[in-house]
């Protein structure tokens, strides 16, 4: 297709009549084309002059005036920069870069020109943004700034033929043109700018301004829209379960993004909206790449224009548009894939091979936070590794991955850890567990032993450490006939109930002498047969006085897990 | 109710380092106290749901509001399930 060569300019808002509304809000009145207009150019003549590379931070929470500064800055002649998140370390480190010459928000906490004086002004006839608005397919639009693996906050530059390509390539594809956008995920980040800003832009639709997250307020800014359609994450759109079929939500087209849909919760959308949801696939980097319908069509199919393939070592490599014209094509990702078929391709998508975690579809770099992590006085060393995501579990885990960090140096309180990183860090991403240990794991050439890690982590618990709640764990080979016999006829499985009984219970009374007999079993989980002959990892944590979790794991894959509940406790 | 509200939370939550007895019924939930988030909160709104059959229904200035504490949630829970008795 080549967009990457277009020579012609992008029209932006040429599909809106005056009068048309942009963008909409329960309980607000709705904002047109005129509103728009006369908003942008209030704010541009606000505005310093533009220089080469010069940009206006923006963050907004309100998603017309998010809008209203980027175009703004655009219309002065500025890039746009978007911070990772709104919290105040984050912002001020940004701040202080060079190219940064404005900031324009929505918030109580910043300096900068607070946008909210603007759009709430009255229209004025006499100040007007020119349309159409035309920008040409080198000119650098937005940078966004991701959290980089060094804890300095990482530029992805991203020109016109990027942006607005892709906005316009999502409006045929998806025949979005006219469509009325709520959206659960900011305006800040790649997959919110694309389907909630810049595709009512160019496709002549409209978007809420808010950003609703419970069920109810999702189903209210639904409610009576013509074309409805919603852009979320996995992590909100499970809730939507709790909605009873009602009026507002059925048939309404709805894109997820940032993790696997999870096929329970692709099902619920389906029945309840009555249209199977839409699946995007892509990235900061890279911008979309992909989309599914699962649990129907559970491979991924590139976006038109787009060609996916994959390297030796499984790494996909990718020809689009949508990549920085300074990048190799094919670009190799930090996605791992598996080719299914390639006249035409289909492929599974098998996670990232980087330091890039997403935890309920926010990205963070584990790398970053290890890095902050050890700023804070008395801690040594710190480690972040997210903890797999539960495959077996009928109720998916919102978050996807769940992150845990595991010191080394002076303790304290969880809550303090957590604390230190929130000026930094989107709170969803902060890391739930903190644990304190004497030494990492370390294999024989210095590496971080992961697997022992997460085998330790996985039945472990909370930060106090106590010498009850030391944790034990021990390898061993599951070659004892007798295990095996009279259960499963003609099959070498390690039943149930003989890991219990075999291998868990002799090691826990080993371990813990004075816990008497088994009282209850909590979240028993036997994910992966195992057979005759094999290694296991069995690993112990005392989760309170009277509870012990338990897992086995076969090379870090997780075959059983659960929690044995004690009936007495000699102590307390 | 502030005691069952407790265990939900812990339970829900998978806040498996957390002693649902040493929660403070008053004590904020998300940010500073239990350092919950956005997440947790719609988690909460869904366990709650299936656990009392009752909807936040909130938009998410009011919903902010009922999950301040295990106190005002312990309010908003009881008063919801009283209205669906009568």
């Amino acid at each position: 297709m080549g967009c990457e060569h277009r020579s012609r300019p992008f029209e932006l808002l040429v599909h809106h009549g005056e009068h048309d509304r942009i963008a909409f809000a329960p309980h607000q009145r709705a904002r047109t084309l005129m509103d728009l207009r006369s908003h942008v150019a209030a704010l541009a003549s606000m505005l310093p002059e533009s220089h080469e590379h010069s940009h206006a931070l923006v963050f907004a929470n309100d998603r017309y005036a998010f809008t209203v500064a980027m175009l703004a800055a655009w219309l002065r002649g500025h890039a746009v920069a978007l911070p990772p998140n709104g919290q105040s370390q984050a912002m001020t480190a940004l701040r202080s870069r060079d190219e940064i010459v404005a900031m324009l928000h929505d918030t109580d906490q910043h300096g900068g020109i607070d946008v909210r004086s603007i759009v709430s002004r009255d229209v004025s006839a006499n100040v007007s943004m020119p349309l159409p608005f035309r920008v040409s397919p080198q000119r650098l639009l937005v940078t966004l700034f991701t959290s980089g693996s060094t804890g300095e906050p990482r530029p992805i530059r991203k020109h016109a033929h990027q942006l607005i390509g892709e906005a316009e390539l999502l409006v045929r594809t998806f025949e979005l043109a006219g469509a009325d956008i709520v959206a659960t995920v900011p305006a800040h980040h790649i997959y919110g700018l694309l389907l909630s800003v810049l595709v009512p832009l160019v496709g002549g639709g409209a978007f809420c301004c808010t950003t609703p997250l419970f069920a109810d307020a999702i189903a209210e800014s639904l409610l009576g829209l013509e074309t409805p359609v919603l852009v979320s994450v996995p992590a909100h759109l499970r809730v939507l379960e709790v909605l009873e079929p009602q009026p507002a939500t059925r048939g309404v087209r709805t894109f997820s993004s940032g993790a696997p849909l999870p096929d329970v919760v692709a099902s619920m959308l389906h029945e309840r909206l009555r249209v199977p949801p839409i699946e995007l696939l892509g990235s900061t980097e890279t911008g979309g790449i992909a989309w599914r319908n699962a649990p129907e069509m559970p491979f991924w199919i590139p976006l038109p224009g787009i060609r996916v393939g994959q390297d030796p070592t499984g790494r996909m490599l990718l020809d689009s548009p949508f990549l920085a014209s300074t990048e190799p094509q094919p670009f190799t990702c930090a996605d791992c894939i598996e080719l299914v078929s390639s006249e035409p391709t289909r492929f599974r998508h098998m996670g990232r091979a980087d330091d890039v975690v997403k935890v309920a579809g926010k990205r963070v770099s584990t790398l970053a936070l290890e890095h902050r992590l050890r700023t804070i006085e008395g801690i040594e060393e710190a480690v972040v590794i997210a903890l797999p995501r539960n495959a077996s579990q009928g109720d998916p885990d919102a978050r996807g991955q769940r992150l845990a960090a595991v010191l080394v140096g002076r303790e304290r309180p969880s809550s303090a850890i957590r604390a230190a990183l929130e000026p930094w860090f989107d709170p969803v991403v902060i890391p739930r567990m903190v644990y304190f240990v004497d030494h990492l794991p370390r294999t024989e050439r210095g590496k971080l032993a992961r697997d022992q890690l997460l085998g330790i982590l996985a039945a472990s618990t909370g930060p106090e450490k106590h010498a009850w709640q030391q944790p034990a764990s021990a390898d061993l080979i599951a070659d004892n006939a007798t295990w095996f016999e009279g259960h499963f006829p003609h099959r070498h499985v390690l039943p149930a109930i003989v890991q219990l009984v075999e291998l868990v219970l002799p090691m826990v009374h080993r371990h813990w002498p004075e816990l008497d007999r088994v009282h209850r079993l909590l979240r028993l989980k036997f994910i992966q047969p195992i057979a005759f002959g094999e290694v296991l990892s069995v690993a112990l944590q005392r989760r309170a006085v009277h509870r012990v979790g338990f897992r086995i794991t076969r090379a870090g894959e997780t075959c059983s897990s659960g929690v044995l509940e004690f009936s007495a406790t000699p102590f307390s | 109710m502030e005691d069952d509200l407790k265990q939900l939370i812990v339970d829900a939550l998978m806040l498996e380092d957390v002693d649902p007895n040493r929660i403070d019924s008053e004590a904020p939930l998300f940010g500073e106290g239990l350092g919950l988030d956005s997440i947790d909160a719609l988690e909460l709104a869904m366990a709650l749901h299936k656990r009392y059959g009752i909807r936040t229904r909130a938009d998410d200035v009011r919903a902010r509001e009922i999950f301040q504490s295990v106190r005002s949630l312990a309010s908003f829970v009881s008063a919801q399930v009283q209205q669906s008795v009568h």
